[in-house]
This record gives structure tokens, C-alpha cells and sequence, in this order.
């Protein structure tokens, strides 16, 4: 298996369907017109030599290497930057070609230390196949002259080396910041021969603006920026195409390996989602895979207050199946449930879910979505047909006008955001809707239109009075609505939104928000061409979240933006497989597919498939399993992959429900805040250590594709299997692909998803069925899936979790760039070296009101509970909003967060609580307490003598 | 829910206080009879656990602190039959225990 190869073609594609034909070399080849010639040679066949050209970036003509002749024209032109003209003959290889190039090359090289033998890129070095090509033999010039051989090394990134004195400042670094990522943190400073690359004003890359997205190691064609990983271990000598498993992106990697120890995981210019691009997350964030924190080995016991004690395999799976049934011959059959991974793959989701609905036969199954999308499920489905968002990724190329609501992609999608800042850059416009100043309403070179920074709990009468101005002002889309939507729903619809109560003057009072600028942003929107919505979490968990998500799908269709490239609604999914986990059945009223457990048809065949009855049922979700724990009724839980501890609201409340239960299993890769209260911890396997699929925020079918040996002994869907088998299930998978095979059988719009299909077709998006065999990647083209788009009536309910004199403001929580929700896996990389705690975003003006200094310790106070974080002071936030992370176990800062919820879901209202804050000097009572039973709870008896 | 007993939990309280949020939905919505649509949400979604705790609440208080739409929703609920499938799938399961589903039917 040898390392997979990319080819680079020199400069990006056309993607103009005219077609030119031309002669290089004597041999006649078409392309389409505006492709460099530099690429049409390289499409025939044929490399030009380069440096400065990479197929990611436009074309720069610097470096002078790429030079071509072309009859009846003089000189030698770059062919990177010459386009194809009809009837060209071109020649790249000639005797003055030959000349130049190597007195080109020998320029270079006589400012390049000559240590390639012991170079970390020896043998991946586009310097050193060059000089190989252009035939270089000797450098005549010497090394004694003047020279950057001595220049320091930058060593400040944990993750790369900037290595200056072998840089030949062809600019890829710069152009791929700039281009690729959109951050701009490079530069070339000076002039002539003192030219250097420089991170921000000549400061090194970690102080700098740089995000170590990774781009600009991935172009340097040389070894001057280098994975440190590299530098320790030594190249790759085989990689494994699989899919990143942090956020709902679905970047394709290559996991770059020496036999089983990774030594670099870079992204994959064949990935649907990404196209070669990357994150500090996914690009470097990788060694928790091999952390020493891992717990490998299974381990049982009777309290949470006893240490663990390691067990076999054999004696944990069999203990757990014989308390799993001890409990329910006690207690009843649903007093016991489980919750599904959005982190691990759909076959492993769908495995748990089958296991709970045949093994525990009962449908208390729920997942991580409960607490992030369930409401864009049930919004979805209502007004369009599916739970699930309208369009691919690469339909932001498209679109006019973005519509960005309660979303932060450049730190919670980042490979997302750098296309959606590629497209503003070229002239989309941006409304941004949000309380905060994410970096899109003001970042280099890009500017939103308007930003509307609401009071968090307000998204309705944002929303409302946005389709208000729509309405009233003549502009909804009428062929589309009188084709594409029911009448009746519309009539109802816009009659409700044009009343006086929902125009942006009288909403005013509720959101803040000037109404002359949610007039301006609501015209933009409707008049500005393609116009997209993008959305996340700001938008789902509220009190009605469900109902932001149907005022959104009504302010798509009211304008026609549904059916069609460039238009939308995207809902920007968390986790990497969060999609995928809701597709699998993970709810407790649906099956796979979306198909309430109470339709006949739907549970027939499954029963027919699993052979046996099924409950008609809806099943408990997450909070309904901890309520009824804490009411005595529910007594045991099977949780994969999931730290509901630290990511559920109110952490009292989550510790009393867990705490309630007899037999708490927690499979995971690490000893997580979860399982402090646990009575069974299986070990998981991460995704380098499995086959299967993860499926992305659009829609996007992946393959995860196994790149070591599992350290835990087992991939989670095995250990699933054992512990369904031990539970009386029949299950004899040999492999990931034959749960798909299932799943297909069972599933209309994966009917015709295989896992021969996704090898084939690298991936595809669903429905992907006889109707659709390559998939769909725009949904709704010419019909919505429900038939006509349905509009519903939203009205603005605002929360019952208000401010007063108690709890004067409003805290809204969300994540960081370089951190990964609960931290689980980013807290044990480098990656916690840009965010080593949570921190509290205040603004100056309450911050002075209340003497707090920028990083004091403040008290953070809701009617849940408190906690204790350094404040951070900032115009980020509005005046009598609050913000911070939830990243850190330490910080807890969903003891803060309370059990209010969507109406609709139950998707808890992470975004609204009203809190007070206060200087503090230490940790509240609570942190000091659950550090305490923390530690105590996470003692391994082998390793500690027994009390 | 009071500032007192907002987070001390309550199952009663707690259902009580999901299902008038769901009525303040409906009640919302045009075409009339929003309790018929409170009571459908709440089956689609609700576990006959959580229909019996609040079918409790309705026989015990009356149904103390539902709304009007939420209270008739509950009315409605309580007077639909079980699935028939669900007695079946009791059976062959032998469980006959804390067989929450009796009041199911009403």
C-alpha cells in the first residue's frame, strides 16, 4: 500500500465549457479555454518544471521556471500564467528553455543550504525534483557571498517549523493564506534580496494572526515549513484516504503513515467537502489517538465511589448484559436506554440503535443531536419533507447574498468558512445575524453588510419581522410560491407576518436591532440574487429553536431560494457525524430514515428484517431518561461516545440522573466526565482504527477507512456486537460494509449506498436511490420531498429564562477554533496551547460597573448554579451579554445552563440564561467539589492499592 | 414555573410545563382546533410513561397548571385507544411489571 499520489496540475481548472484546442510538443489536445498552459501540458501528459505554481492557488509567475515557447511569439512566457489560445504550438522543452531554467535554478540554489540528506524533506521536495529536472550539475557561484543560510527557525508553532533560510520566496505560503484559507497572516517583507516571508509585522507564527490551518505547509514546496512530526519520525511510506472526524465539515484526509504510528494526516484535494483544504484540528490535532490518558483495557465496578478495576473483555461484556437484564427483570423493560456517537460511524450508530430497540426491546435510543440540530430535523421535515439541509458545500460558489444566523463557521467550520470568505471576497454579499461580532462581520478584506446583533432568545421576531418587510414590500417570489407551496399555508402565513406586531419597528423592542437595518438586510435578501442561509446552534438551541428553523425555511421559500445551486438552507452541523447519526435512526420515535416507530409499514419491515416485534412506542429522550433516573424509573444507560456530563445542560441535574442509575456504560476513548459516574467503561477506538461511513452537514456519505490496528483490541461496532449477542441478539457482521448493506435494504434514500458504490464514487450525497443513483446534491429541484413547501405561522414566545435584578444579563455559550466541543480529544494535543480555559467574554461597560479587570477571576451566576472563569474584555459581546466556551471540564460551564428547552424537541436553550457576575478568587463550591469526586471517581484499582 | 420551582425537579411540573409549551404552539397556528395538534405532537414524541404521569397529574389535580389547549389535549390523549400493537409486544416480552401502558387506554 504505497503512499496515495496527488497529481498537481499547476493552476486551478477552468471552469468554462468553451473549448480550445491547441499543439504542445507536437501532440494536439483540447481544453477549456482559460486553462494556463502550464496545465494543459500537465493534463497531456507532460511536467513543466515549477515552483511557484501549485494547483490550489491562481497563478503567480514568479519563479521563472515554467517557461515555455510559443511559436510566432517572442521570449519565453510562464505557462502558468499564459492561458490557451486556439491554434497555439507550444514547445516546452528547448535548448534555451533548458538554459534558462538552470541558470534560474542555479540562483536558487546558491542560497540554499545543500543539507538534503539529513533535510526533513528529503524525498518530498519540490526544490529537489526541480533541480533534478531542469538537470542542475553545479552551482557556480559558490556559498561565500552574501546569503540567508544563518537566519533563525522559527519553532513557536507546536506543530510546524518555519525554517527561513531554506525559503525561495515563491509566495505559495502567502497566496494559500490568502487565498486558500482567507486569514492573510503572511506577507513577504522587504524588498529585493532581504525578501522573507513573514507572519503578521515580523512576528513569529504562533504570535501572529496565523490559525495553522495548515495551508501553507501544504503548499511549501520546500522544507522551510514542515510538520514537526515529520522532523521527529521521518516521511510516510504508505496513506490511508479516510475522513476527519471532528466537525460536521467531513474533510477527506490522508493519514499519512509508517507502518501503524501516523506521522502526518493531510488533506485530500479529491475530498468533496474540502478540497485539499484543512484545520488546526484536523490537520494536526491527532495525537490524542495515542494519548496515554487512552484507556485500553475494560474495566467494571459495583459504586462510583470504588476504584475501577480492570476486567477481560469477556467478563466486562457478560457483566454488563447480566446487569442490563438483572435491571429490567427488576425494574421493567424500559428502564434501561442508550445514547448513539455522532462521533463514531453511521454502521456503529445504527448497531446501538438496533441494539436498544432488539436487545432492550423499547426505542429509548436518542444522540448528541438532541442537544444541537433535533430542532432543524423537526423544523425540515415540516415545511420541506426532510430533516436534513437543501444543498452541497460547493454551492456557496453560486450564491449572492449569504444569510448567516447564529453561526460562527470560521471557528466551528473553518474549511467551511474559508470557501464561504473565498465567494464574499469575490463579491457575494453577508448578513451576518448574531449577538457576537464573529470574525465574518468584520475580518480581512471582508465586511458584512449588515450585521444585526439581536438579544440572544430573539431569532423569531428577528426572523418574523425580516419576512415582514418580504411581504409588505412586494417581495415575495409569486410564480415560485404559487407553483411550489400550498396556498392556504401561505395565505396564513403572510397575512400573520404583516401585521403591525411583526414589522422591525414594533420588533425592535424585543431584539435591539434597529428596524432600518432589518428592513435593509430583509431587501438584500430578497432582491440580491442566490441567496443562501447558513446556520448553527445560535439558531437551534432556544426555547424555539424549532420554529427558527421553519421562519427560516419560510423566508427560503417566500423568495424562491429552494431547489436550485447557490440558494438554501444549510444548517452547518456540529459534530462529523451528527447528520449521519439522525439518518440512522438515533431518535426515539423514528427509525432509520425518519419513519415514526409508530407507522405499521415502517416497523413491519423491520421486524421483518430483525425478526421480531417492535415497540410502537416513542421511547425516552435524553433529558426524559435523566428525569425518570431521578424519579427512580430508569436504571441503566448504555452511552457511546458521548460526554452528556459536560455537554448536557444543568450538570446537577445530568450528575443526579446518572448518579440514580445502577449500571451506567460508558465506551469511549478516555475516562470522560460522563464516566465518573459510571459503572461499565468499555474502551472505543478512534476513527483511525475502523472502516465505516461518516456522513456531513450535506448530506455527504464518506468513507472512514481503518489506518491501525483498533489499541482497545476492538472497533466500537464490534463491541456493540458483543454486547448485543451477550444480550440474546443474533448478530454475526463480519464487516462495517454488510450494516450498510442493511441499511440500504431498509432505508429508501440510502437504497442505493454500498460501500463497493462509495469506493467507486469516492462519495455521494442522499437520497441516493433508483431516482436519484448519484445522489442528490442540491434537494427539492422542481417539488419540495413533502410535495408543496409548507409555511408555518411563527410567533415570537419570548423564553421564560429572564433577566432581572438577580440575573441582569445574558450568557450565551459556543466554541473556539482551536477546541473541540467537550475537549475530549483537542484538550490532549497542542491545540489547548491557543485555549488552555474557557474564558468569560464581557463587555467593557459591565465589566466596569462591576470592578472587573481583564483576566480577574469572575463568578458566573445563574438560578442553576455557578461557576468560576477569568474574564476576558471585549466589544465581541453587547453590552449586557455574556459569553463563553464549553470546552473544559474545569469550567463546567453547563452547571450555569438550565433545563429550558425547545418546545418542540426538547433541544435545550444553551444560548439564553440569565446570569449575574461578580470578582471572585477561586473556584466555586461546586468546582471544588466535583474536582474532588472527579478524582477520586477516576482511580483504576490495579494501578492504586485498595482502601 | 416560579424563580422557586423552576429547577427543582418535578415530573408533573416538568410535563406540565412541556405541554403548555407545545399548546402555545398550536394555539398559534392557523386553522383551528389547536388542541388536536397539541395531542398529536404530544404522541408522536411523548413515551407512554410520560402520557401516564401526566394523565396522573389530570386525574389527581385535574390537571392543575395546563393551559386551556394543553388541558384539552390531554383530554383527548387520555381518551384515544392504545396501539394495538403495543399489547402484543408486551406479551411477548413477558413483562407485565410496572405495565405503564394501562392507562394508556384510557
Amino acid at each position: 500500500m504505497p503512499l496515495v499520489p496527488e497529481i498537481d496540475y499547476g493552476t486551478p481548472a477552468s471552469k468554462s465549457e468553451a473549448m480550445v484546442t491547441l499543439t504542445i510538443d507536437g501532440q494536439t489536445i483540447s481544453v477549456p479555454a482559460g486553462t494556463s498552459l502550464l496545465r494543459a501540458a500537465k493534463e497531456m501528459g507532460t511536467s513543466i518544471p515549477k515552483l511557484c505554481a501549485t494547483d490550489s492557488q491562481e497563478a503567480f509567475g514568479s519563479c521563472r521556471m515554467c517557461l515555455v515557447e510559443i511559436d510566432g511569439r517572442a521570449g519565453t512566457p510562464a505557462s502558468c500564467t499564459t492561458p490557451v489560445g486556439a491554434g497555439m504550438v507550444v514547445h516546452t522543452q528547448t535548448e534555451r528553455l533548458k538554459r534558462i531554467r538552470r541558470g534560474v535554478m542555479e540562483l536558487y540554489i546558491s542560497d540554499h543550504p545543500l543539507d538534503c540528506l539529513t533535510c526533513s524533506a528529503n524525498g518530498d521536495c519540490e526544490l529537489q525534483d526541480t533541480a533534478g529536472e531542469v538537470g542542475l550539475r553545479e552551482v557556480r557561484y559558490g556559498y561565500a557571498g552574501e546569503n540567508h543560510l544563518d537566519l533563525a527557525k522559527d519553532e513557536s508553532n507546536p506543530y510546524f517549523t518555519y525554517e527561513a533560510s531554506k525559503c525561495i520566496v515563491c509566495s505559495r505560503c502567502v497566496r494559500a493564506c490568502d487565498e486558500v484559507q482567507g486569514t492573510f497572516a503572511l506577507t513577504i517583507s522587504g524588498r529585493g534580496f532581504g525578501s522573507r516571508v513573514s507572519p503578521g509585522q515580523d512576528e513569529s507564527f504562533m504570535s501572529s494572526e496565523c490559525v495553522s490551518c495548515g495551508a501553507c505547509v501544504q503548499a511549501c514546496p520546500t522544507a522551510t515549513l514542515n510538520e514537526k512530526s515529520v522532523i521527529e519520525i521521518g516521511a510516510p511510506e504508505h496513506s490511508v484516504v479516510t475522513t476527519c472526524a471532528y466537525c460536521g465539515v467531513g474533510c477527506t484526509f490522508k493519514a499519512e503513515m509508517r507502518g501503524e504510528e501516523i506521522v502526518r494526516m493531510v488533506p485530500y484535494k479529491d475530498g468533496k467537502a474540502n478540497h485539499g483544504h484543512s484545520c488546526v484540528k484536523g490537520r494536526f490535532a491527532f495525537g490524542y489517538a495515542t494519548h496515554k490518558e487512552r484507556i485500553l483495557k475494560p474495566m467494571i465496578r459495583a459504586k462510583t465511589t470504588d476504584p475501577w478495576q480492570e476486567v477481560s473483555w469477556e467478563e466486562a461484556i457478560a457483566h454488563t448484559a447480566s446487569e442490563f437484564r438483572r435491571i429490567q427483570t427488576q425494574y421493567g423493560r424500559n428502564s434501561v436506554g442508550g445514547i448513539t456517537s455522532s462521533r463514531c460511524t453511521n454502521e456503529e450508530t445504527y448497531l446501538v440503535q438496533k441494539l436498544i430497540r432488539t436487545g432492550f426491546r423499547n426505542n429509548n435510543v436518542d444522540t448528541c443531536a438532541r442537544v444541537c440540530h433535533s430542532p432543524t430535523g423537526f423544523g425540515l421535515k415540516t415545511t420541506f419533507g426532510t430533516s436534513a439541509g437543501t444543498q452541497d458545500f460547493d454551492s456557496v460558489e453560486h450564491t449572492d447574498v449569504m444569510m448567516v444566523i447564529g453561526a460562527n463557521p470560521t471557528d466551528a467550520h473553518p474549511v467551511f468558512a474559508s470557501r464561504m470568505k473565498q465567494r464574499l471576497r469575490k463579491g457575494a454579499k453577508l448578513i451576518v445575524i448574531d449577538p457576537r461580532k464573529t470574525d465574518l462581520v468584520r475580518v480581512a478584506h471582508i465586511e458584512a453588510d449588515y450585521h444585526l446583533p439581536l438579544k440572544p432568545g430573539t431569532n423569531v421576531a428577528m426572523l418574523t419581522s425580516i419576512a415582514h418587510v418580504i411581504v409588505t414590500e412586494g417581495l415575495v417570489d409569486r410564480a415560485y410560491v404559487e407553483e411550489r407551496c400550498e396556498a392556504d399555508a401561505f395565505a396564513a402565513w403572510a397575512e400573520f407576518v404583516s401585521r403591525p406586531e411583526n414589522s422591525p419597528e414594533a420588533m425592535e423592542a424585543h431584539t435591539g436591532v434597529p428596524a432600518a437595518d432589518v428592513r435593509g438586510a430583509a431587501r438584500l435578501y430578497a432582491t440580491g440574487g442566490a441567496g443562501s442561509i447558513y446556520y448553527g446552534l445560535g439558531v437551534t438551541e432556544h426555547s424555539q429553536g424549532s420554529t427558527t428553523v421553519m421562519a427560516i425555511a419560510n423566508l427560503a421559500m417566500a423568495t424562491g431560494n429552494v431547489g436550485k445551486v447557490g440558494v438554501g438552507v444549510n444548517p452547518l452541523r456540529g459534530q462529523n457525524n451528527v447528520q449521519g447519526a439522525c439518518d440512522m435512526g438515533s431518535f426515539p420515535h423514528e427509525y432509520p430514515g425518519y419513519r415514526h416507530v409508530s407507522d405499521d409499514a415502517t416497523r413491519e419491515l423491520f421486524e421483518r428484517e430483525w425478526g421480531l416485534d417492535l415497540d410502537p412506542e416513542p421511547g425516552l429522550r435524553i433529558p426524559n431518561m435523566l428525569d425518570s433516573a431521578v424519579d427512580g424509573e430508569f436504571k441503566g444507560i448504555y452511552i457511546q461516545g458521548e460526554d452528556i456530563l459536560q455537554s448536557d445542560p444543568n450538570t446537577k441535574h445530568v450528575s443526579a440522573g446518572l448518579e440514580a442509575m445502577e449500571c451506567v456504560v460508558v465506551q469511549d476513548l478516555f475516562l470522560n466526565e460522563t464516566a465518573v459516574h459510571a459503572h461499565v467503561f468499555l474502551p472505543g477506538s478512534t476513527f483511525l482504527e475502523k472502516d465505516g461511513t461518516f456522513t456531513n452537514a450535506e448530506r455527504r456519505i464518506q468513507m472512514v477507512r481503518k489506518a491501525m490496528s483498533p489499541k482497545n483490541g476492538y472497533a466500537d461496532w464490534e463491541v456493540t456486537q458483543l454486547l448485543a449477542n451477550a444480550l440474546g441478539c443474533e448478530w454475526s457482521y463480519t464487516h462495517p460494509s454488510q450494516v450498510m448493506d442493511e441499511i440500504a435494504r431498509l432505508t429508501p434514500s440510502f437504497a442505493s449506498v454500498s460501500f463497493e458504490m462509495l469506493e467507486r464514487e469516492g462519495s455521494v450525497q442522499w437520497p441516493c436511490n433508483a431516482n436519484a443513483p448519484q445522489g442528490s446534491p442540491t434537494m427539492h429541484i422542481g417539488g419540495f420531498v413533502r410535495g408543496k413547501g409548507h409555511f408555518v405561522v411563527t410567533e415570537y414566545v419570548p423564553t421564560d429564562e429572564k433577566t432581572g435584578p438577580r440575573f441582569p444579563l445574558l450568557l450565551t455559550t459556543g466554541r473556539i477554533l482551536s477546541q473541540y466541543n467537550v475537549g475530549a480529544q483537542t484538550r490532549r494535543t497542542e491545540n489547548s496551547r491557543w485555549h488552555e480555559e474557557d474564558v468569560l467574554e464581557i463587555h467593557p461597560s459591565d465589566a466596569e460597573n462591576r470592578g472587573i479587570r481583564d483576566r480577574d477571576w469572575v463568578r458566573l451566576q445563574s438560578r442553576a448554579g455557578e461557576t468560576t472563569l477569568r474574564a476576558n474584555i471585549t466589544e465581541r459581546v453587547a453590552p449586557g451579554v455574556v459569553y463563553t466556551t464549553f470546552h473544559h471540564p474545569t469550567t463546567q460551564a453547563n452547571v450555569i445552563t438550565t433545563e429550558y428547552s425547545d418546545w418542540a424537541t426538547n433541544c435545550p436553550e444553551y444560548k439564553v440564561t440569565a446570569v449575574q457576575i461578580s470578582v471572585s478568587n477561586g473556584p466555586s463550591e461546586w468546582q471544588e467539589s466535583y474536582d474532588a469526586f472527579a478524582k477520586q471517581s477516576r482511580r483504576i484499582g490495579a494501578m492504586e492499592p485498595a482502601e | 414555573m416560579s424563580e422557586e420551582h423552576e429547577h427543582r425537579h418535578d415530573t408533573a411540573a416538568r410535563l406540565v410545563y412541556m405541554a403548555n409549551q407545545i399548546a402555545t404552539y398550536f394555539r398559534s397556528q392557523p386553522g383551528g382546533a389547536p388542541s388536536l395538534g397539541t395531542a398529536d405532537h404530544i404522541k408522536s414524541f411523548w413515551t407512554p410513561t410520560m402520557l401516564r404521569d401526566i394523565y396522573k397529574h389530570l386525574d389527581g389535580t385535574g390537571g392543575q397548571g395546563l393551559s386551556p389547549v394543553a388541558l384539552e389535549a390531554v383530554r383527548i390523549l387520555k381518551a384515544r385507544p392504545t396501539h394495538k400493537k403495543l399489547q402484543g409486544v408486551l406479551e411477548s416480552v413477558g413483562e407485565h411489571s410496572r405495565m405503564e401502558h394501562g392507562d394508556d387506554a384510557g
